[in-house]
């Protein structure tokens, strides 16, 4: 043990010239380099094998979020009337809320939602469009009445996935 | 280019102190030069996989804090209230008592309040107002003036004439226009000493142009007496947003598409930030396929016409956010810039051609969104 050790202390040129008189033969590289190679390779491996690991749970961490499932959630004077899974409404289903101010008719696919009639004066609920991003919404002031895209629990984010909130 | 690295990485991770007794025994075992690297690659492994497990974590070792939303028809628009932090949830139960104490004094349309009672008033007996409706009331005032009455709290009657809201909005005639215009006159309110107040005959005073803003601030001023990280009103597309420690960031939505946005700012950390938008593009109605905005032009009696499609504040008072946002979108492109430098207010001018005229006070604070430039002034 002492002995081999002390081989090892000796010095870097040794142990080089040691290595380089295997090699010889089949190659002129330094034989540092030669040595190097075949036991690294193992790391180099594993740090591939380990990026890409990561990388595709990344990718799968990712998509499972932007597909994270949508609500609809409408609400009249605070109440909630419905909030169910857009994954429910492969053909899209009309639903219709009697309010004070007359009627509302909402439309809601696994797509979008969106407000396609109102007894409104201002139509602002039906101006809002297509709401398809958790956070989107249309709100019916005359009706009392909102309908929110929602994540699955109840949160309703903001108004748009990159901001907090948005001025209107 | 890879060979260099390599033997860099090679030199690098061989053991140097023999010493070691790891090393030693290693060096033992025969083929010493790819085995002398063998604890090292576990080493490095050993670091590369505790930084792997540890990267999730980052996130989570911040305590989650409690949250609290509320949201609520107020105003004869639609609120919500958002608060994190310790209180949160009594913080904005607190907000919501005071926004509707707020609103029973400042909303004309509910008999009882502190505005009606003005409405009412005469010369021979003004009415004496809460200190929040006189302080309100004053700074109306304050704002008609400084705009010349492009900003006017009794054109009231003049959008009731209009119809904006109702079933029956409708192009008045010129004539009514006239006879109602000369009632709208912002002297015509009077202040008096001991927060007594009352106006002319046939004058009517709203002071919706000015109360989302103010009520934002009072909001924000109440919640903040909580211990909270963050907060974040929305009284109807006005916005107030305060964080602790962080950045936040307001949205700007665009004129053209509900679902889009023209720019998003950053907020400062510890300081309110009202953003305040006003435009045409919500509530209007349509005519003989002409559109009418609810925004009045105070000196025709009719929907102003201008340049812009809407016109927002960036600042920390909300009362005057909220007049100036309209001021600025009734006046125009050019009169706005040139007034806005004049008051130094910080604003973004959304205009027809896509262009974005930004204070050049808030360089770097707005980022613009696909399809709008912004231009400092």
């Amino acid at each position: 043990m002492s002995k081999r050790g002390g081989q090892s202390d000796i010095s870097d040129s040794g142990r080089s010239g040691s290595a380089r008189e295997k090699q010889l033969d089949n190659s002129k590289l330094p034989a540092r380099n030669f040595s190097f190679r075949k036991g690294d390779f193992w790391v180099i491996g594993s740090i591939v094998l380990l990026c890409t690991i990561m990388i595709a749970g990344l990718a799968i961490y990712g998509q499972a979020t932007r597909s994270r499932s949508r609500y609809v959630r409408i609400t009249q004077n605070g109440r909630i009337l419905m909030e169910r899974d857009l994954q429910e409404f492969q053909d899209p289903v009309e639903f219709r809320i009697e309010t004070d101010a007359g009627h509302m008719v909402i439309v809601i696919s696994s797509e979008k939602v969106y407000v396609k009639e109102s007894d409104c004066a201002d139509k602002i609920c039906v101006h809002a469009g297509d709401l398809t991003k958790i956070g989107d919404g249309a709100v019916c002031l005359p009706n009392r009445v909102v309908v929110q895209i929602v994540s699955g629990s109840g949160d309703a984010g903001s108004s748009n996935g990159e901001v907090d909130v948005v001025a209107k | 280019m890879i060979k260099t690295c390599v033997s860099e990485y090679s030199s690098f991770f061989r053991p140097d102190s023999p010493e070691k007794t790891g090393s030693r025994a290693f060096a033992m075992s025969g083929s010493f030069s790819s085995s002398c690297r063998f604890p090292s690659c576990i080493r490095l492994l050993a670091v590369i996989l505790a930084g792997m497990f540890l990267l999730p974590f980052s996130g989570c070792t911040k305590r989650r804090e409690p949250k609290a939303e509320l949201s609520l028809f107020a105003m004869d628009t639609y609120v919500r209230l958002q608060a994190e932090g310790e209180d949160a949830d009594n913080a904005v139960k607190a907000a919501a008592s005071l926004l509707s104490e707020l609103e029973q004094k400042l909303s004309r349309t509910l008999e009882g309040s502190e505005v009606s009672a003005l409405n009412r008033s005469s010369k021979d007996s003004p009415v004496t107002l809460s200190e929040d409706t006189y302080r309100l009331l004053s700074s109306v005032c304050e704002y008609a003036e400084k705009t010349e009455g492009r900003f006017d709290p009794t054109i009231a009657p003049l959008m009731d004439l209009w119809g904006f809201g109702t079933e029956k909005a409708s192009v008045p005639d010129e004539k009514k226009i006239g006879e109602t215009l000369a009632r709208v006159d912002f002297r015509r309110i009077h202040l008096l000493s001991e927060n007594q107040a009352y106006v002319e005959e046939g004058t009517q005073v709203d002071l919706g142009g000015a109360a989302k803003g103010f009520i934002g601030q009072l909001l924000m001023e109440k919640m903040q007496s909580f211990s909270l990280s963050k907060i974040i009103l929305d009284l109807g597309g006005n916005i107030c947003v305060w964080s602790k420690s962080s950045s936040l960031s307001v949205g700007v939505i665009s004129p053209l598409q509900s679902d889009k946005l023209i720019c998003i700012c950053d907020s400062p950390e510890n300081e309110n930030l009202f953003v305040i938008t006003s435009g045409a593009y919500e509530r209007y109605f349509e005519e003989n396929g002409v559109k009418y905005g609810h925004i009045m032009d105070t000196r025709t009696g009719c929907p102003v016409v201008t340049d812009l499609l809407s016109a927002t504040i960036i600042g920390s008072d909300g009362t005057s956010g909220d007049i100036l946002s309209t001021t600025l979108f009734a006046l125009g492109c050019e009169e706005a810039k040139a007034f806005a430098v004049k008051e130094k207010i910080d604003c973004i001018l959304c205009a027809e051609n896509g262009t974005l005229w930004v204070s050049s006070s808030l360089e770097g604070k707005v980022h613009e969104q696909e399809g709008w430039t912004i231009r400092y002034f």
